[in-house]
Parts: structure tokens; C-alpha cells; sequence
């Protein structure tokens, strides 16, 4: 395979692990969304206009949906061999998999509402890539 | 400016919290808190409580809030420690903090002690797909054979055959994630005072946990976690985020 160029790069930073100077929105939603002393009856729960959900999401439920994105990948590898598309639309396509159901969907939502100008992590721009490109296609 | 020399009373809106500290001590300087608020502390006995005004109206609860929020924890962490409130908290008034959000100050203090000293840190391992795809392939011939039969095909026209493929490979990432998923927590035990997994959110998730870790562990910790993701490059890409004040370690917190 010859074009491992995007996946084999080191993260920023010269190391292997990934070190994010600043959390990107994604990181924090995750991290700090159900975290930290609860008092009781004063949690305004109001990211504006998008309903908070529990991070109960977080459980895999594969459905057919994600066993179908798994299978497309290996589709899109096999054509990347022969020097078709572009790995980055591969990594789009199946990084965000494990649709959790209606849950899942949702907090993908939740994430995605919240980065659309964010500059995010690479899936989040990759995932906007293969958007631009299958509207285009 | 520092923000601790106001009194509570000027307050004169709601107040939106972030956390909880030992009295005594100086936030750092330019905090930049949520609607672009100043946190500032007041104190009670032996807690302070970082809060922001909020005045009447603001308009409160974008992404900015959120990211701010966890700013201004981490910020405060690095300096001291510091138990993070959950983002949304607003209390009407003063006299609900100390009847309500100081209520166990016990409580609050012993817990301030067991994470004297520490930081968290939290650190998601996710499997490189186009490597562990190929590697799938190539260690099942049946897979490996469905994935022949689907080249070039539409979906409609290969359904089930792309289910079956799809169901092998997610029960392929099954089989490694425990073994791999130790193997890292092996990596990360020896240097961590405390440990909290998380549920992973993907098929291709290999671990998702926090770490608290002792500040004089910090580097050695970094340098843990570095070595581990090498070894398992290019299978996994590795992402560390910390020091963050200790959201995972706070009693009441999941």
C-alpha cells in the first residue's frame, strides 16, 4: 500500500501522541459535559438551541448502518491500491462510525452543531471533506 | 487585576460557578470566563468558589461558554487544585453558596485533599483504520473474500454480503480492543494515582480513559504515554490532552 502518507505522518508536536495545544469544542463536549460536582437543582443545562443529552451514547451499538460504512471502507481501500481516491475521503468516511441508533446520532449531532466554524481534529475535517465531495460527485 | 479582592455582595446577578478551591488563594490573572466574564472567587471559611457574574439576560450557553469554562478549570488547575463544578451550574444568589453549594464543606475539603498534588490527564486511542483494515483482510480469508465480491458493486446489489463483511470487521476490532486497551492501561498504571475508563463510542476505539497523575509524575508521565503510542503506531493514533483539573475524580461526577 503506497499511499500511507496522511496516516503515517507523526501528530503535531514531533511525538506520536497527539497533543492538542487547547481542546478542540469535540474534546470538551466529551470530557466535561457530565463531569464535575452536581448541585443539586442548579444545572442549567443550556448549550443554546440543541438538547443535551446524556453520555450514556457513548455505549456501541453496531447496527447495519456502521457494518455498511465498514464495508464501503474496504471498498474505498481496495480502489486507493489501484491509485483511485483520496485516503483522507476514506479516513471522512470511517471515522465516524459506531452509529449508536437514534442516541448516537444525536450526540454526533450535538458535536457537529457545535464545530461549524471550529477548525476541530482531523476527523472533523475529513468528515467535512467527504461531505464536499459526495455533494459534488 | 487579580480576581479575588471583590466582595460577593456586588454581585448583583446570577452567578455561574466553575469550582471549588481552598480559601486563600489568588486565581490566575487574565481569565476569560463564560459570556466573557471575569471569574473572580469569594470565600467562605476554609472554600472559595470561582464564579463569574452573569448579568441579567446574558446571553448564556454557546459552544464558547463550554469551551471557556473548561479553560478557566484547567487554567485554575495548573496552579492549584480545584474541583470542577458541571458546566451550566448558575445559582440565584450568594446566600446559595454556602447553603447549598458549600454545604459539606467536610466533604469538599477532604476531597480537595485526595487531589492535592495531582492532575488529570485524559487520553483516547483509536485504531488507524486504513492499517487495521488491510491487516483485517488480510488475516481472514472469508472476509477477505466478501470484500472481493463487493468491489465495484453498489450497495443495493451486495447488501448482505456488505453487512457480513461489515459485522467480521467489527467483531475483528472486538478481539483486539481488550488485549490492546491493557496493554496501554499497563503502560499508563504504574504512574497514575487513580484511573477512570470510559465506555469507548466507536467500533474502532481502543481505550478511553483519565488519569490522575501526581505533579512530580508529569513528565514521566508524558513520556509514558509518548513511548506507548510509537510502539503502537501506526495501528493506533494516540491523542493526550492535560494537564486538566481532575473532572473524572470529583466525587458525583460519572
Amino acid at each position: 500500500m503506497t499511499s500511507t502518507a496522511v496516516t503515517q505522518q507523526r501528530p503535531r508536536g514531533g511525538g506520536y501522541a497527539d497533543r492538542p495545544s487547547s481542546s478542540s469544542l469535540a474534546d470538551v463536549v466529551e470530557i466535561i459535559l457530565d463531569k464535575g460536582l452536581v448541585i443539586d437543582a442548579f444545572v442549567r443545562v443550556s448549550l443554546v438551541g440543541i438538547e443535551i443529552l446524556t453520555i450514556d451514547a457513548r455505549i456501541v451499538i453496531a447496527s447495519v448502518d456502521t457494518y455498511l460504512r465498514f464495508a464501503e471502507a474496504t471498498n474505498r481501500l481496495d480502489l486507493e491500491q489501484k491509485g483511485g481516491k483520496d485516503l483522507t475521503e476514506v479516513m471522512g468516511e470511517t471515522q465516524e462510525q459506531g452509529a449508536k441508533g437514534k442516541v448516537g446520532g444525536a450526540v454526533k449531532g450535538v458535536k457537529n452543531a457545535l464545530t461549524p466554524d471550529d477548525e476541530g481534529d482531523e476527523e472533523e475535517e475529513a468528515a467535512q471533506k467527504e461531505k464536499v465531495e459526495a455533494s459534488s460527485s | 487585576m487579580t480576581s479575588s479582592g471583590l466582595p460577593a455582595e456586588e454581585a448583583t446577578g446570577e452567578l455561574y460557578l466553575y469550582g471549588i478551591l481552598r480559601a486563600g488563594q489568588e486565581l490566575p490573572e487574565g481569565l476569560v470566563g463564560v459570556a466573557a466574564t471575569v471569574p473572580r472567587t469569594t470565600e467562605h471559611g476554609d472554600l472559595a468558589v470561582i464564579f463569574s457574574d452573569l448579568a441579567e439576560g446574558a446571553d448564556f450557553g454557546t459552544p464558547a461558554d463550554l469551551v471557556a469554562h473548561s479553560a478557566v478549570l484547567d487554567e485554575v488547575a495548573e496552579a492549584t487544585t480545584v474541583l470542577p463544578i458541571r458546566f451550566g451550574t448558575v445559582v440565584p444568589s450568594t446566600e446559595d453558596l454556602s447553603e447549598q453549594v458549600l454545604r459539606d464543606p467536610e466533604g469538599l475539603l477532604a476531597s480537595l485533599q485526595r487531589l492535592e498534588g495531582a492532575t488529570q490527564y485524559t487520553l483516547r486511542a483509536r485504531y488507524e483504520q486504513d492499517v487495521l483494515l488491510p491487516e483485517i483482510l488480510r488475516e481472514d480469508p472469508e472476509l477477505a473474500r466478501l470484500q472481493q465480491e463487493i468491489a465495484g458493486t453498489s450497495e443495493d446489489e451486495t447488501r448482505h454480503q456488505r453487512i457480513a463483511l461489515g459485522e467480521g470487521i467489527v467483531a475483528a476490532f472486538d478481539a483486539r480492543r481488550e488485549p490492546d486497551a491493557e496493554a496501554l492501561r499497563a503502560a499508563l498504571e504504574p504512574l497514575a494515582r487513580d484511573l477512570a475508563q470510559h465506555d469507548v463510542g466507536s467500533a474502532d476505539d481502543v481505550l478511553g480513559i483519565a488519569v490522575l497523575v501526581a505533579r512530580e509524575d508529569a513528565e514521566r508521565f508524558e513520556a509514558a504515554v509518548e513511548e506507548a503510542a510509537e510502539r503502537h503506531h501506526p495501528q493506533m493514533r494516540v491523542r493526550l490532552l492535560g494537564p486538566q483539573a481532575p473532572y473524572d475524580f470529583v466525587e458525583g461526577s460519572r
